[in-house]
């Protein structure tokens, strides 16, 4: 089994209402999110799926318990700190996209990359381009949100996400204001960048479809995880992907390194988080280059759009 | 290094955005900049202009370094004999200066000897001649009384001694002065001169004077010869030209302090408008922020964006706020002639006064926008993101 990216211990949330009436919208939570997973959080609404969905993205507390992310318990980090952590190791797409709508397409990837303050605007812009690319809109780069659909939007909000090379995707009902065509595509592509890339994923959604993409479904109701089940994946990707997306990603590690490396060599970053960084991501190219073994034979006569309806 | 530039590449792509997004507020937040900005341009330059045209002016009034001063026309002719035995005293001249009217024109009116016109006045003859010896009905008087009254020379005035006596004279106008009695031009200060003999017999005070003007040799302490004429005359009161100059630039700096007033009512003013701007701006972003702080954003970064965003729009206010000030320099000068002022107030670029402008403006767009600004900073992510 893989490790833990994310981990919840005794997670409880209460919201004071007033001072005698308070709500209990997470009781006594305990989750394990895996490395390389798609786990899907179902529930109906006023659940606490989005409570748990802002805690394990640290964008609120809880009330007790811990949560680690990556081995670092959050539970007790400064804002600033959480800010930091958020930049690098987690990734948001919200169900209203929330992308800043006077950046273009490009920007608004870019903007990641901008506050971890790893790459040069040069390298940001080159690696933006290849995440756009990656969702399939690198003819869109320059267009503005408004000048998006609904599931062109959600995507970007997707290659935003990756921009920094997440532990971890958290959305919150990524499908929830697309339509079927855009959603269906959506979801052949988390399920593609899950497959071919390793993102781990964790969905958070009243909508039963998206279980289909899921390794794991875990149910909430009335801020207790009830019940658990490990599904095996419904969704079959009937169109392989071509190696392209491997050869992205291997771009993607390199400007990663050598953001990281200039980042170490000015002092920024402590040898030894440098060097954790460094095998994390020699893990990551041992993967794709296994990978790109497998694939390259299958895959040589067919470039298919990763997402083009099938 | 590049993490910082890299926030200001953010900022500033983000603002400029915004600014072009949102134009209608931008050029309304700019123009409360540039309307200050050239409003304290404007107003420092002709001060500016004003202050060394003053300045250059007093310099060729009556260049006397001492003046014995009375309030009324009470000094014995004879003292001016007395005073000129004290050493270190190389000439001096009785005079009467009293408000009077020659023709139509209020203006001052000199009793002053021929001799002590050109030494002690200053006087430029531009037109017509200086009095002959033993002429006694001249009238020498500066360009505005001589074209208020549309006279032409050798033609006779009447001139009067206001509050003193009412009788008057017919005064032949025998010359024309361009520096006189004080500055070019200015009515303020506009006057004549006239015979101080004609003039004592006018008003009836024959032997008396009202000042004394005193020149001394070079090399002389003006405080020694000060001391020396009040050991004989201990009650005369004395003033040194250099203290009506100061008393002069005194006034000139009130009036300069009331412009300095005005254009911190203006700046007051756009400092407000800044401030409502930049709150507007935050609350229409407490989504972005709330977003932007998802994806990665700290307290610094947010406020460096919205800070960037009022520095902008304060330079560019800046910058177009000097331009139109010196327009509007022009344009106050044009008015200050229109409305009676003769003084040619030169305009002249003042780098001082264009950095003033730009760091002031800068400054407060700055101030005002902190609180906005970084009380946006500070919302939590999740409080912003459920904005609507």
């Amino acid at each position: 089994m893989n490790k833990p990216v994310v981990k919840l211990i005794n997670v409880t949330k209460v919201y004071d209402v007033s001072k005698e009436v308070s709500v209990r919208a997470l009781d006594n939570i305990n989750l394990e999110v895996y490395e390389g997973e798609i786990l899907c959080i179902m529930g109906p609404s006023g659940s606490g799926k989005s409570t748990l969905l802002n805690i394990m993205g640290t964008l609120d507390r809880p009330t007790s318990g811990k949560v680690i992310i990556d081995d670092i318990d959050v539970t007790d980090l400064s804002e600033k700190e959480l800010t930091h952590l958020r930049c690098l190791k987690l990734g948001f797409v919200f169900q209203m996209y929330n992308l800043i709508s006077t950046l273009t397409a490009l920007e608004n990837v870019m903007l990641p990359m901008f506050f971890s303050g790893r790459y040069t605007l040069k390298e940001c812009k080159e690696r933006a381009l290849i995440l756009l690319k990656l969702v399939g809109l690198e003819k869109w780069a320059y267009h503005r949100p408004s000048q998006l659909s609904g599931g062109q939007q959600q995507r970007v909000a997707i290659a935003r996400a990756l921009a920094n090379e997440p532990s971890v995707i958290l959305m919150d009902e990524p499908t929830g204001a697309v339509d079927i065509v855009s959603a269906a595509s959506i979801l052949r592509l988390v399920r593609c960048l899950n497959e071919y890339l390793g993102v781990t994923f964790v969905i958070v959604t009243h909508n039963p479809e998206l279980t289909q993409i899921a390794h794991r479904t875990v149910f909430i109701r009335d801020g207790k995880l009830f019940y658990s089940m490990e599904e095996a994946l419904k969704l079959k990707i009937t169109a392989e992907y071509d190696y392209n997306i491997l050869l992205a990603q291997l771009k993607l590690l390199e400007l990663t390194a050598k953001g990281l490396k200039r980042m170490a060599e000015s002092g920024t970053l402590s040898a030894e988080e440098y060097l954790k960084a460094k095998n994390e991501i020699l893990k990551k190219l041992k993967r794709i280059k296994v990978k790109l073994h497998d694939e390259r034979p299958r895959n040589r006569a067919m470039t298919t759009n990763p997402n083009s309806p099938s | 290094m590049w993490k910082i530039i890299g926030i200001l590449q953010v900022a500033v792509l983000f603002s400029v955005r915004d600014m072009c997004t949102r134009k209608a507020r931008t050029c309304l937040t700019v123009l409360a900049i540039v309307v200050s900005v050239s409003t304290l341009v404007a107003l420092r330059t002709v001060g500016i202009g004003m202050h060394s045209e003053v300045e250059k002016q007093l310099k060729g009034l009556i260049s006397a370094d001492l003046i014995i001063v009375s309030e009324e026309i009470n000094i014995p002719e004879s003292v001016v004999d007395i005073v000129k035995q004290i050493p270190g005293v190389k000439n001096a001249a009785p005079v009467i200066f009293i408000t009077g009217k020659v023709g139509v024109s209020r203006c001052y009116l000199a009793g002053v000897r021929r001799e002590d016109l050109v030494s002690f006045f200053n006087v430029t003859v531009i037109r017509g001649r200086l009095p002959y010896e033993n002429e006694t009905d001249f009238l020498l008087v500066d360009e505005s009384v001589f074209s208020e009254n549309k006279v032409i020379l050798g033609k006779y005035l009447p001139v009067k001694a206001l509050y003193i006596s009412s009788k008057v004279e017919y005064l032949k106008v025998v010359g024309i002065s361009s520096s006189f009695l004080g500055i070019k031009g200015a009515s303020l200060f506009s006057g004549a001169a006239m015979s101080l003999e004609k003039l004592q017999d006018m008003i009836g005070r024959k032997g008396y004077v009202s000042h004394i003007l005193i020149k001394i040799n070079e090399g002389v302490s003006i405080d020694f010869v000060k001391h020396e004429i009040k050991k004989i005359f201990p009650k005369a009161s004395i003033v040194q030209q250099k203290d009506i100059l100061e008393t002069i630039m005194k006034v000139l700096k009130v009036i300069e302090g009331v412009l300095m007033a005005i254009t911190l009512i203006g700046l007051l003013v756009a400092a407000l408008g800044v401030m409502n701007t930049m709150t507007m701006t935050a609350r229409e972003h407490v989504r972005e922020i709330g977003i932007m702080k998802a994806i990665g954003a700290d307290s610094t970064h947010i406020l460096v964006i919205f800070l960037t965003e009022a520095f902008l729009m304060s330079i560019i206010g800046g910058v177009l706020g000097v331009v139109v000030g010196y327009v509007e320099a022009h344009f106050v000068k044009f008015l200050l002639l229109k409305m009676g002022l003769m003084m040619e107030i030169p305009i002249f670029f003042v780098s001082e006064v264009a950095l003033l402008g730009i760091l002031i403006a800068v400054f407060i767009s700055l101030l005002s926008a902190f609180y906005p600004s970084w009380s946006a900073a500070k919302i939590r992510p999740l409080e912003a993101l459920r904005y609507e």
